[in-house]
């Protein structure tokens, strides 16, 4: 019996045994479910900031939100909210926190100025966020992220802000399809629930430390897994992470599996194996008492069939001499005694014999026993693993739709999983990735490579608090792709990491475009340093706080720059410099033209106003116009000059129309005078002195006129205006009409238009080319002269065509320049004016004149005149 | 019948010139008695019979040159016609220039006629000879 009952106990340990072992690979099952729904979640509130942060990186460069237009930006960020589902707002604040414009009407608790978000991203100048807070509905947790927004000088103008809230996690839950009792809980750093799923209205704004499980998460700080009891009393493996492990902000994300749910197999076993160990035991028992009683009668039997035996005086054995007569008792108690020897013997044999017998029952029943177990247990497997395989395909599919690589580092086994997106961003398939750390390893280039095991070293010895790794991985196409790698380690409690896991982020694109952004920047830089002009930024308070431009060199101190320096200190001396500014900064743009060391500049102020309409400060660009300037005084002093001289002229033109002639005058009048009162004493010879000393007077005074009609062609005011070059033509004829008559010449013209000059100019030139061509007629022809008009594209031909004595050609250029005649004074009357005033007269109305001739031929005067004059 | 000499001022700076208007003034043989100042100033002295002018005769007629030494042809005209007693005396503007300005002031200070002397003598005798035919023939003066 007590054989038996020692037989079952390792037995019933071995029952425990099996039933603890497979509890704990269920609980840690269970925990690496948990674990991974908890990443899973930390990883997509990841995303979102990060999406945030990029969203924000990008608003924040758009002109209407630089400028804070506020009637611009609503539609904008109503339109953009719109688009990108992840959001709950969107808007834009100015330096001092006031709203500028919002997609959606802002309802905070706290005002948004006072939020850590505003004032590290207007202080820092970059990207910040908030940590969730309730919203005063306490219904929802909201989360804002903030992102500076600069001026062109770089300062910060206000802040662009997106609102986050956990709402994704509801869509997230019925993704995933989660099992009943399981939860997803989001808590701040007190403890507050900020969302969880199922339930979320009921269960958002409590306080988790009401419940076992929530003081764990928190007393723990980060991440790690309980096994306790949740706030609805139900007793659950927690597996928790930060829900951003990027940043302290201490909201912490934590999947629950109910207890139930995970040890449910193993318990179920562990029942069964139970219920069958007591069946067993309880035979055996049975069988015990059923085998004693069988030996016991078989004693017996055994004892009279020994008895019997004897009795039967069998030669074998020694109660043979023993049955003579009076010693019976004797024998009797001998062959008790050897009975009992006998029995003891036979008992002994037996219950060795029984012992074997039953130890191959037993062995039988347990080979039979472990047999079914087996059976169960592969049954069980085959739906837990069923269950698993279903549980990972929702996993893979939320993997998916992340877009992050999943990777999983188990260092106790060295096992690592890759999820298909870890891998199909090196472009492999499935199966191309093994499941160690070498895949990750052979994969990383050779620059990255030391930097990329050092981090690795140093997190997972504690040296580093946080695994961050940006780092290139080749694909499969042979080029290598920017990975940023985030992870967190599970240790045990003597901080040694049993376990790794994070997410892959391939940057490539963004790199791509950081490195654009950085040309494109570069190529601004590069105009900007080169262009011809100085600009400059200066703020509220007067201080310089950019200066650019090629002619800044110019401008810059004895210590190499004028930046954060104020104009009063530096300018003070400068006459209006300061008051210029003064004036941009109320918020008057304007363009005034400056004296600085030598130089001179045409500045143009614009002030940069802030939407409330305040003034931040001022930008202008400033053009050295100090050459331009000493041209234009060149020029004055030119012009100033060429007046004095038409001035000298007019003078001078005025003494030759008056006081040169009056001497000529007496020369010829009294020479004239001698003739008449005493011509009877005069001989030929006399009277022929006297009449080359008046022809002398007479030239002397059409050279004058000459001259007067020549120098006045150039100094008159030039007045123009409508002018029909018939009637022109007319006056001309009209002036020469003796000449005309005494030479018999036809003068005639055809189509002459109407132009835009000066009529009296024109019609000296018409009256000097027929004069011409009477003057130079042939000796026996009477003289023929036609004008005539054409039009071009831009002018009209005007020539006039004489039948006259013609010239050489070689002498077509000489004839405009002044004085210069081709016939002496006894061929032919002349001052040498006539054409030359003709030439300055038509190219004064921007026209040109030219002759074609042959000698004896006639000759044709042309010239043009714009049909368009300038003005 | 002895008809009485007309008398003429000729406001004239230079002795050659006015001799010649002299000269040609015999050359036409008219009754004119040619009176000769020799500067703006002696001329209006003559006008307003300022001494040493206080007996001279009140002229039908006055030939002024532009041209002058104290007192400008210019001025003289301005003040004879700014003058009520002296207005209605017609004067002829007799000078070289052929100046548009020159033309055209003289005629804003209401000078009565504007004409050049020409170059030549016999020019100079048929323009004295005209300016006496109208001037001093033709037309009706104001006694």
């Amino acid at each position: 019996m007590l054989l038996a009952a020692l037989a079952l106990l390792p037995l019933a340990g071995l029952v425990f045994f099996n039933a603890e072992m497979q509890r704990r690979e269920a609980a840690a099952q269970a925990e690496g479910d948990a674990l991974r729904l908890a990443r899973v979640c930390s990883n997509n509130e990841e995303r979102t900031v990060e999406s945030a942060d990029r969203l924000l990186a990008l608003m924040a460069e758009v002109p209407v939100v630089k400028a804070l237009d506020a009637r611009a930006c609503g539609p904008l960020f109503a339109r953009v909210l719109g688009n990108e589902a992840g959001y709950a707002n969107l808007g834009l604040l100015d330096a001092q926190g006031n709203v500028v414009a919002s997609a959606k009407p802002v309802v905070m608790r706290t005002p948004l100025e006072q939020r850590a978000f505003f004032s590290q991203a207007r202080e820092k100048g970059k990207f910040a966020v908030s940590d969730f807070a309730l919203e005063p509905d306490g219904e929802r947790a909201e989360m804002m992220c903030g992102d500076a927004v600069r001026m062109e000088d770089g300062r910060v103008a206000g802040v662009i802000f997106v609102e986050l809230n956990l709402a994704w996690m509801e869509d997230l839950g019925s993704r995933l399809d989660l099992q009943s009792g399981v939860t997803l809980s989001v808590l701040d750093r007190n403890g507050i629930i900020l969302m969880r799923i199922p339930e979320p209205r009921h269960w958002v704004g409590r306080s988790a430390l009401e419940a076992a499980a929530g003081r764990a998460i928190l007393q723990r700080r980060g991440f790690g897994t309980a096994d306790e009891q949740g706030m609805d009393g139900v007793r659950r493996l927690f597996a928790f992470t930060p829900l951003d492990s990027r940043d302290g902000l201490g909201d912490f994300v934590s999947a629950g599996i109910p207890d139930e749910l995970a040890f449910s197999a193993a318990r179920r076993s562990e029942h069964r194996q139970l219920v069958m160990l007591a069946v067993f035991g309880v035979t055996a028992f049975a069988a015990a008492w059923f085998l004693a009683d069988i030996l016991v009668l078989r004693g017996v039997r055994m004892l009279l069939r020994a008895t019997q035996k004897v009795a039967a005086g069998d030669l074998q054995t020694r109660a043979g001499p023993v049955h003579g007569g009076g010693e019976f008792r004797e024998l009797a108690q001998a062959f008790d005694t050897m009975a009992a020897s006998i029995e003891v013997q036979s008992r002994e044999r037996d219950a060795a014999e029984q012992e074997l017998e039953k130890r191959v029952v037993q062995r039988t029943a347990e080979l039979a026993e472990a047999n079914r177990m087996l059976q169960e247990e592969i049954a069980e497997r085959g739906r837990i693993g069923a269950e698993l395989r279903v549980s990972k395909e929702r996993l893979d599919l939320a993997l998916k739709g992340t877009n992050d690589g999943i990777w999983d580092w188990d260092l106790v086994t060295g096992r690592v999983y890759f999820s298909p997106r870890w891998k199909e961003m090196l472009g492999c398939a499935e199966e191309e990735v093994g499941d160690t750390m070498k895949e990750w390893e052979t994969r990383l280039h050779p620059d990255d490579r030391e930097r990329a095991f050092l981090t690795l070293q140093e997190y997972l010895s504690g040296k580093r608090a946080a695994f961050q790794l940006d780092h290139r991985l080749r694909h499969k196409d042979g080029s290598y792709r920017w990975i940023l790698s985030r992870a967190v380690a599970v240790r045990d409690e003597a901080g040694k990491p049993l376990r790794m896991a994070g997410s892959h982020v391939d940057l490539t694109e963004r790199r791509l475009a950081e490195q654009a952004l950085r040309e494109s920047e570069s190529k601004l830089r590069v105009f900007v340093t080169n262009v011809p002009a100085i600009l400059f930024s200066i703020d509220r308070n007067g201080v310089i706080t950019m200066v650019e431009g090629r002619g800044s060199g110019v401008l810059s101190g004895a210590d190499g720059s004028i930046v954060g320096h104020s104009v009063a200190e530096l300018y003070g001396d400068v006459p209006g410099l300061v008051e210029s500014v003064r004036r941009a900064l109320t918020g008057e743009s304007f363009s005034t033209t400056m004296q600085l060391q030598q130089r001179h500049f045409d500045i143009a102020y614009s002030p940069i106003e802030a939407p409330a309409g305040t003034v931040t400060g001022v930008i202008g660009v400033a053009h050295d116009i100090t050459e331009r300037i000493l041209a234009r005084q060149e020029l004055e002093r030119t012009a100033e000059e060429l007046r004095r001289s038409n001035a000298e002229l007019e003078q001078f033109a005025y003494i030759a129309s008056h006081d040169l002639q009056e001497p000529l005058r007496m020369v010829a009048s009294y020479t004239q005078l001698l003739e008449r009162r005493y011509a009877a004493q005069l001989d030929d010879a006399a009277r022929e002195f006297i009449g080359y000393a008046v022809d002398g007077a007479k030239r002397m005074q059409a050279f004058i006129t000459g001259l007067l009609r020549y120098s006045r062609v150039g100094t008159e005011p030039r007045v123009l205006e409508e002018v029909n070059l018939q009637s022109v033509f007319e006056a001309a004829v009209a002036n020469l009409r003796i000449a005309i008559e005494e030479s018999g010449a036809r003068v005639e013209s055809r189509d002459l238009p109407v132009v835009r000059g000066d009529p009296r100019q024109l019609t000296q030139v018409f009256q000097n080319l027929i004069g011409n061509a009477l003057k130079f007629r042939k000796r026996d022809t009477p003289p023929r002269v036609e004008a005539r008009a054409e039009r071009t594209r831009d002018f009209w031909l005007v020539s006039v065509r004489d039948n006259g004595i013609g010239l050489d050609p070689r002498f077509s250029e000489r004839v405009f320049i002044i004085f210069q005649r081709l016939h002496t004074r006894d061929e032919c009357e002349g001052t040498g004016l006539g054409l030359a005033i003709c030439k300055k007269i038509v190219e004064r109305h921007g026209g040109r004149i030219w002759v074609e001739s042959k000698e004896g031929e006639g000759a044709t005067f042309s010239f043009t005149l714009p049909v368009r004059p300038e003005a | 019948m002895k008809i009485p000499k007309a008398d003429v001022l000729l406001v004239e700076d230079s002795a050659a010139e006015a001799r010649l208007a002299l000269e040609a003034l015999q050359e036409t043989r008219f009754p004119v008695q040619l009176h000769v100042a020799s500067d703006g100033v002696q001329a209006m002295d003559f006008l307003r019979r300022q001494a040493p002018y206080q007996d001279a005769p009140r002229p039908q007629l006055v030939l002024l040159d532009l041209n002058l030494p104290r007192k400008d042809g210019r001025e003289v005209l301005h003040d004879i016609k700014a003058d009520e007693d002296l207005r209605r005396i017609p004067v002829v503007v007799l000078t070289t220039s052929k100046a548009q300005s020159d033309i055209s002031r003289a005629y804003e200070l209401h000078a009565n006629c504007y004409i050049q002397k020409p170059l030549e003598l016999d020019g100079f005798i048929e323009i004295v000879k005209s300016i006496h035919r109208y001037w001093l023939q033709m037309a009706e003066l104001p006694a």
